[in-house]
């Protein structure tokens, strides 16, 4: 089962070396968020990887997991079957008309 | 009600462009998918027409976002609903007054393009949630077939990362099998990218493109590149002096050149947008450039940015991405309460930009 992982460093270098050749998934854009004096950025990645990284080593790179991805079934049942605009509805916004 | 069918998506903006005739043009793109699926946008203002002053909105580039295109359909059915009734807008604390909205019908256009990338957003939704890429055929030489490009790595800005950027610093791969960031065999070589190029070709009008993704959360602007700077205008993207040298970051040898004042106004802008979503539920969105972990090659946004560079005859482009949310696909309630923070966000930039001073 895949997981969010957070991993931080001092700097960006050493986040970077860290996660040069990892296997994971870096989302959407890979971005360094400053936290707390270091910087942290938050890839998915399958618990063996997540083992390998996490195995303890020099230098000042932390790892966390935070949580389960949700399973590619559990998301997939959040979808529709059909097309609930064919008999003409009009799509209504989310916003309230005031 | 879930997440919309790319099918429901469709229907929707061509429902919202017969209902709201007044104030939507449908807008079939030139180049249909990889899979041959037509794909629509909409152009909305009082006055539609190729040379309006344009803001060119942009959602589904990457398939397992799936809150953009819900986002941006819903938003335009607000949009042309309170223009037709003669009301406001609420989003939970951020409202847009009925006055706001007859501004920006009236001198804003907002060409809409909510599913730039139906192929994975189809697949994504049928087989494989974590699906980024098209469904481009990518046979390789010794027989391998893989699938799929990184849409946002196959604009024509920097798109040859290999040639313009230093060793192992950009988030690009020219491996047709690598599942995330193949670039594609050559800039813009994808159909969904081209409807892209073509929005901003054809509606001269445009100043800003925003392109929403999900999820950070986080407003962004230029430079992906690398570091900004405004001292060398020399130092650019377009300089092959300094190819690899780009996209190190915190380093003095390469850092991408932005006019002070498109800086000024990019902030001023993305911060607008934080600070309106903040007011809907209390969520807090980053602003900051795009390039931080690694630099970006070939991103939409970037491109937007980069068309006046290349070419001093083309109109600048100020250019956004809007990461949206905190997961991918979270459940239906809170995806809804994401979609009303894109909403403001996007309704609030629209008045700014309406209240500028023409093209």
């Amino acid at each position: 089962m895949p997981k969010k992982v957070k991993v931080s460093a001092q700097t960006i270098p050493e986040l970077r070396d860290f996660l040069a050749g990892a296997d994971v998934d870096m989302g959407c854009r890979p971005v360094a968020v400053r936290e707390a004096g270091r910087y942290a950025t938050t890839v998915v990645s399958e618990n063996g990887e997540i083992d390998r990284l996490s195995a303890p080593r020099a230098g000042g790179v932390t790892v966390e997991v935070l949580e389960e991805i949700a399973s590619p079934a559990a998301r997939l049942r959040m979808l529709p079957s059909g097309n609930r605009f064919l008999r003409g509805q009009i799509p209504q916004g989310l916003g309230v008309k005031e | 009600m879930s997440y919309l069918s790319y099918d429901e998506i469709s229907s929707g903006i061509q429902l919202l462009c017969d209902e709201y005739s007044d104030y939507c043009r449908l807008v079939q793109l030139p180049n249909t998918s990889v899979e041959t699926r037509t794909i629509y946008a909409m152009a909305i203002a009082d006055h539609v027409g190729t040379d309006a002053k344009t803001a060119i909105v942009v959602g589904g580039v990457h398939a397992r976002e799936w809150i953009p295109p819900d986002a941006l359909l819903f938003l335009c059915a607000d949009l042309l609903e309170a223009r037709a009734k003669g009301t406001g807008l609420r989003y939970g604390n951020a409202y847009i007054s009925k006055q706001e909205i007859e501004q920006v019908f009236a001198k804003l256009q907002f060409v809409v393009l909510p599913c730039a990338n139906p192929d994975g957003r189809v697949y994504s939704q049928m087989v494989d949630p974590d699906w980024r890429k098209n469904r481009s055929r990518n046979a390789k030489p010794d027989g391998t077939v893989c699938h799929g490009v990184d849409l946002n790595r196959n604009f024509d800005v920097a798109w040859d990362f290999k040639q313009a950027f230093a060793p192992n610093s950009v988030s690009a791969s020219d491996d047709p099998c690598n599942k995330y960031i193949y670039v594609g065999p050559q800039a813009a070589s994808e159909p969904e990218t081209r409807n892209i190029v073509w929005l901003l070709d054809h509606y001269k009008g445009t100043r800003w493109y925003l392109d929403i993704h999900s999820a950070i959360p986080a407003v962004f602007h230029s430079w992906g590149l690398d570091e900004n700077q405004s001292a060398q205008p020399g130092m650019n993207f377009l300089n092959p002096a300094h190819d690899g040298q780009r996209g190190i970051a915190g380093d003095t040898v390469y850092q991408e050149f932005i006019k002070a004042s498109d800086l000024a106004e990019l902030n001023r802008l993305s911060q607008l947008m934080a600070d309106e979503i903040q007011q809907v539920r209390g969520d807090q969105y980053d602003v900051s450039a795009g390039f931080s972990l690694y630099a970006t090659s070939g991103a939409s946004d970037d491109y937007a940015y980069s068309r006046h560079i290349a070419d001093p005859a083309k109109p600048k482009v100020l250019g956004f991405t809007m990461e949206c949310g905190h997961e991918f696909q979270p459940d239906w309630q809170e995806a809804q309460e994401v979609m009303r923070e894109v909403a403001a966000a996007l309704v609030r930039f629209a008045v700014d930009a309406s209240a500028q001073a023409g093209v």
